[in-house]
């Protein structure tokens, strides 16, 4: 349930849920968020401008002009707990192909060094997990995903790259990622999706949502280039 | 048909309005103008849409020609802009009015003064698909018309429609200069990851803008603020004008076009009553910041919402 809440500057409340990282903290703040959209879209409130979910916390940023922060304090409070409990509609579990060959997996090597673990066994386990959607952001469409097995826990390197190709699956600590643009970036690259993960011009112009489940398979390279 | 020709795009110009809503859960940020007062009086003085997409530009603006038809103009902010009349004529423009330009009439926008941003509007406004319900654009993440990209040499602008009438409009009240350089902020949510002597650093010393500042965020450069605790949080949404503090002690104050979520602890939050002040501020000025409370942040947001109000009832027909 939420622990606190706090004004985060004159337009914004965080609904804080504790400090652990666990999906099932994470299944609650996605769950008010999908209530406080529900009261959005049936007018019930008004001069919401964002919500964003993340791991513990949803942060919801207001317009001054039409809701205070008392008003909307007591919005979220009035949300149940049994409410929040609710399991979640519509979650999709994902299959995404990725293409793990040398040319797009650059830093399996790193991770094998790090880990002790093959190059083989590291694709294995990361095809076999099944991970669970956090949230989404930073940049449009990019998921942070756990729990990455322990085993492949490797760090982030210690001077980012200028520029990670879209598309890029991507790993770090116990988190797994994929760039929908190329960006520069500091995790390790395990391979390629030829799947777009954010088009603007498309009628559901981001693939992924908070609260989803995604599964990696192996595809190679010609098979990447047919999708791509 | 009206079609204006950007003769030079300038060094940094797109089109805004004021941004997208509800979309940060997948990424997108609201974006759209950065100085929302001189945004809504330029919209006001064209009796436009409250909320109708315009040109924002940032230091030199553009220099645009009517290749057709008439249309008219206002330019907000604080702005040295000339008109070039196809007879030769130059008119040296005022901001917080509107002009008719005609065919082959030119507008040079110099340069803004003492400030960074200034806003080019068109009556009737400009023919931009929206994506997401809006025209912003947002060139680091190619959101938005025009390719998601920022306005460039040899674009053409298309007007919505040929609305033009001889009457010229001025606001007989404008925006009072704002030469303040202590800014507002509340408490941030992350207060406890500094230390006493951190915090004291960040409140009593200045601190300069530097170069490194856009529509995404502005550096600053000063005294170092001690962390007590790792630099590092869970990430978390992020709001404009957030001031996050780094390893390395340097605080970065998150703008309009901000990433969505975060992982570096804040130590305040501009007051929104300051925020469009703030975007505003040169680079090379320095600054201090000054803590207030919730309430009387609401009560300078209410006094500018007052003022802006105020400034938009002051539009007569010249």
């Amino acid at each position: 349930m939420i622990k606190q809440i706090l004004n985060f500057g004159d337009q914004g409340l965080i609904c804080d849920f504790g400090d652990e990282v666990k999906k099932e903290i994470n299944l609650k703040v996605i769950s008010l968020f999908k209530i406080i959209n529900f009261k959005i879209k049936n007018n019930e409130i008004q001069g919401i401008k964002n919500c964003t979910p993340s791991y513990n916390k949803l942060i919801i940023n207001f317009n001054l002009e039409v809701i205070s922060f008392q008003q909307l304090s007591k919005i979220v409070t009035s949300v149940q707990e049994q409410d929040l409990n609710k399991i979640l509609e519509n979650q999709k579990t994902w299959k995404i192909p990725v293409c793990y060959d040398e040319e797009y997996g650059i830093d399996q090597k790193r991770i094998s060094e790090y880990t002790g673990l093959s190059i083989s066994e590291i694709l294995d386990i990361h095809q076999k997990t099944n991970f669970y959607i956090y949230m989404i952001g930073f940049m449009p469409g990019f998921p942070y995903m756990g729990d990455l097995d322990d085993k492949l826990y490797t760090p982030r390197l210690e001077t980012p790259r200028v520029e990670i190709l879209d598309g890029s699956v991507i790993i770090a600590e116990k988190f797994c990622a994929i760039y929908p643009y190329k960006s520069p970036g500091g995790w390790n690259i395990l391979g390629r999706t030829p799947i777009k993960l954010f088009d603007q011009h498309s009628k559901n112009p981001c693939l992924l949502f908070p609260g989803d489940n995604v599964e990696f398979y192996k595809i190679n390279l010609e098979e990447f280039k047919k999708l791509a | 048909m009206n079609i204006i020709l950007v003769e030079r795009a300038g060094t940094s110009s797109s089109y805004q309005d004021r941004g997208r809503l509800n979309l940060q859960y997948i990424g997108i940020v609201q974006g759209g103008c950065i100085d929302e007062d001189n945004f809504l009086l330029c919209n006001a003085i064209l009796q436009n849409n409250s909320n109708e997409g315009l040109i924002e530009f940032a230091y030199q603006g553009p220099k645009i020609k009517v290749v057709d038809g008439n249309c008219k103009i206002a330019i907000t902010g604080d702005v040295i802009f000339n008109i070039i009349k196809s007879s030769g004529t130059v008119i040296n423009g005022e901001c917080y009015r509107s002009y008719n330009l005609n065919q082959n009439d030119t507008l040079d926008v110099l340069t803004t003064s003492n400030s960074v941003y200034g806003y080019l509007g068109f009556e009737g406004g400009i023919d931009l698909q929206k994506y997401f319900g809006s025209v912003a654009v947002n060139s680091r993440s190619n959101l938005g018309p025009n390719n998601g990209k920022k306005l460039s040499n040899n674009d053409k602008i298309q007007l919505k429609k040929n609305i033009y009438t001889s009457d010229e409009y001025i606001l007989r009240r404008i925006p009072e200069k704002n030469r303040n350089t202590t800014i507002r902020v509340l408490e941030g949510p992350q207060e406890e990851y500094f230390s006493n002597n951190g915090l004291t650093t960040f409140y009593e010393k200045s601190f300069l803008v530097s170069n490194l500042t856009d529509r995404m965020g502005m550096r600053l450069e000063g005294s170092k603020i001690d962390l007590v605790k790792s630099p590092n949080i869970k990430s978390e949404g992020i709001i404009k004008g957030s001031i996050q503090v780094p390893a390395s002690g340097q605080p970065i104050i998150l703008l309009s076009d901000h990433q969505t979520i975060g992982g570096y602890p804040k130590i305040a939050i501009i007051a929104s009553a300051d925020y469009d002040h703030l975007a505003q501020t040169l680079p090379g000025t320095s600054l201090k910041f000054k803590k207030i409370n919730l309430r009387e942040a609401n009560i300078s947001y209410q006094l500018k919402i007052k003022t802006r109000k105020n400034i938009i009832a002051s539009l007569q027909k010249i």
